[in-house]
């Protein structure tokens, strides 16, 4: 074999195994149509191929029907989504079709944990939208959600700013922690409630004054990240230490790239060695144009690496999925989504206020 | 008096059966074949979705025309060759919409895609894609499938001279292209 077939063979084998077993879509044949046949019509064969395809799909675990051909290019990826919308807690498909809706009303946020199926809730109190009440929902491998199960805490969860963009609403990946960042009382404050006990840990940043954003944890579910304004009065992307008893939050980067591009959101991706960030680039032009970008930086340097993917627009929201290959998007209220480096819209739907999966 | 023998009809049940194989060898080949059909469609299209698309596309019309695929031995060469024909329409029809969509997804020899295949491996797929249609298709069923010439000739709908004589051509020309030296075998 020449050193041109070895190569060829290589290429094909690296590019072959970005398509994982296990990932693709299942087969869907459309409903068989009625065919004249002299000797009648094979109800029963109909039937068989039912069963036999639906016990296929059963085989390889995936119930779901295949999505409309937009939004295909996400197969892979989780087959449910839990979707806010209007207030309302939605599992709906990776096409952006319910399936389930969650009791409950006044939903504003939620957290996935990095198995896909365990998610956070979180619902502003009936007393006034500082204060907020968790739940968690279990969704079974058809998307049908658990009732929602009130998490306990020790104190009203306050957090004055509310839990708008970016992300301000975490849960660690084990489900055992749920952190909310923002302002309380005027300064940056940070809030970690620990599932199992209750307790809720209280940080306030003293000497910063702008909300904090882009609450993430890391895979080691006691790292969790965020943005807020550094001592140079810009913002920057910190890492902070939950299990320690003396929080110290230490500075991963600044938020602005050396093209003058700022990062909004980002979150650490579950292998934990790289984050995802969504970018906007410098603006230019007369109408103050800028490209917007989600973009792969080192955990460990803050620097670029790895895949870029391009954004219609501005997102100010990032929501990766339990492997870090997929991830969602709200962009002015609409659901798309970001699979291996490519964008596309899963609905066009105007009403997203939060998503996860 | 003897009247004419007819064959005896066969039962509801032996008829249905005999519809049944081949929808169940349908489904064997999709839960056999569909990873490796998928992987060589992407070497051809460039992205996953289409790629995933192109499968899916060619079994759904290979259990519309179930009917007329009795034969179990004819039908992953029938989906191969249906695959490879899906690619072709899908590299048609960009090449009209190129100048009016905007592609999100960044094919496998991108420079977005470097970082997970590698600088090299994308060095070899950037000359694949400077390759005429068929050269590129026969070295993806040679080379990543690993099918024979008579089974290459069947899925692309050419002599097996011609298969010989293309991958001679393509595998020199990629040689160039890579700065290596072109070993006749």
């Amino acid at each position: 074999m020449t050193r041109t077939e070895d190569r060829l063979r290589d290429a094909f084998q690296g590019a072959a195994e970005t398509i994982r077993p296990g990932s693709l879509t299942p087969l869907t044949v459309p409903s068989p149509r009625r065919r004249r046949r002299l000797w009648g019509v094979p109800i029963v064969v109909a039937g068989v191929l039912g069963l036999i395809l639906v016990g296929t799909s059963l085989v390889a675990g995936r119930m779901s029907p295949r999505p409309a051909a937009g939004s295909r290019i996400l197969s892979g990826a989780p087959d449910h989504v839990l979707a806010i919308r209007n207030g309302r807690a939605l599992v709906e498909d990776g096409a952006g079709r319910p399936i389930a809706r969650i009791g409950g009303e006044r939903y504003e946020a939620v957290a996935a944990t990095g198995d896909g199926r365990v998610f956070f809730l979180a619902s502003a109190s009936a007393s006034g939208k500082s204060s907020y009440t968790f739940y968690r929902v279990t969704l079974g491998a058809n998307g049908t959600p658990s009732g929602p199960e009130k998490v306990r805490t020790d104190d009203p969860v306050r957090m004055d700013s509310g839990l708008g963009k970016p992300e301000r609403f975490a849960a660690s990946r084990d489900g055992s922690k749920l952190a909310l960042v923002g302002a309380n009382g005027g300064r940056s404050g940070i809030v970690v409630i620990d599932v199992r006990t209750g307790a809720q840990h209280d940080m306030e940043e003293v000497g910063r004054a702008l909300p904090a954003s882009s609450a993430t944890w890391a895979p080691d579910n006691r790292t969790l990240g965020y943005i807020a304004e550094g001592e140079d009065g810009r913002p920057a992307l910190y890492l902070l230490d939950t299990g320690q008893d003396q929080l110290t939050p230490r500075v991963l980067r600044s938020a602005t790239m050396p093209d003058d591009a700022l990062i909004n959101v980002f979150v650490v991706d579950p292998d934990g060695r790289t984050l995802t960030a969504q970018v906007q680039g410098a603006k230019h032009g007369p109408g103050d144009d800028a490209d917007y970008r989600l973009v792969r930086l080192s955990a460990a340097t803050g620097q670029p690496t790895g895949w870029t993917a391009r954004l219609p627009t501005d997102s100010f929201f990032v929501k990766p999925d339990p492997t870090g290959r997929h991830f969602l998007q709200i962009i002015d209220g609409r659901l798309g989504r970001v699979d291996d480096g490519a964008f596309s819209w899963v609905s066009s739907a105007t009403d997203y206020t939060d998503a996860a999966w | 008096m003897v009247g004419a023998m007819r064959p005896p009809r066969s039962s509801t049940h032996e008829r249905e059966r005999a519809d049944d194989a081949p929808v169940a060898e349908l489904v064997r080949l999709f839960r056999e074949h569909q990873l490796g059909l998928a992987r060589t469609a992407l070497m051809i299209v460039g992205d996953r979705a289409t790629a995933e698309d192109v499968v899916q596309d060619a079994f759904v019309e290979a259990h519309r025309r179930i009917g007329r695929l009795r034969d179990p031995d004819r039908m992953l060469p029938y989906i191969r060759a249906s695959v490879v024909n899906r690619c072709r329409s899908v590299l048609r029809r960009r090449k009209l919409a190129f100048s009016l969509a905007r592609v999100h997804e960044p094919p496998v020899w991108s420079a977005e895609s470097a970082a997970i295949l590698g600088e090299e491996r994308r060095e070899v797929f950037l000359a694949l894609q400077g390759l005429p249609r068929r050269q590129r298709e026969v070295l993806v069923l040679r080379y990543y499938l690993d099918l024979g010439e008579s089974e290459i000739a069947e899925v692309m709908g050419i002599r097996g001279s011609t298969v010989r004589s293309t991958t001679a051509r393509a595998l020199a020309t990629l040689a160039t292209r890579l700065g290596e030296k072109h070993d006749q075998d």
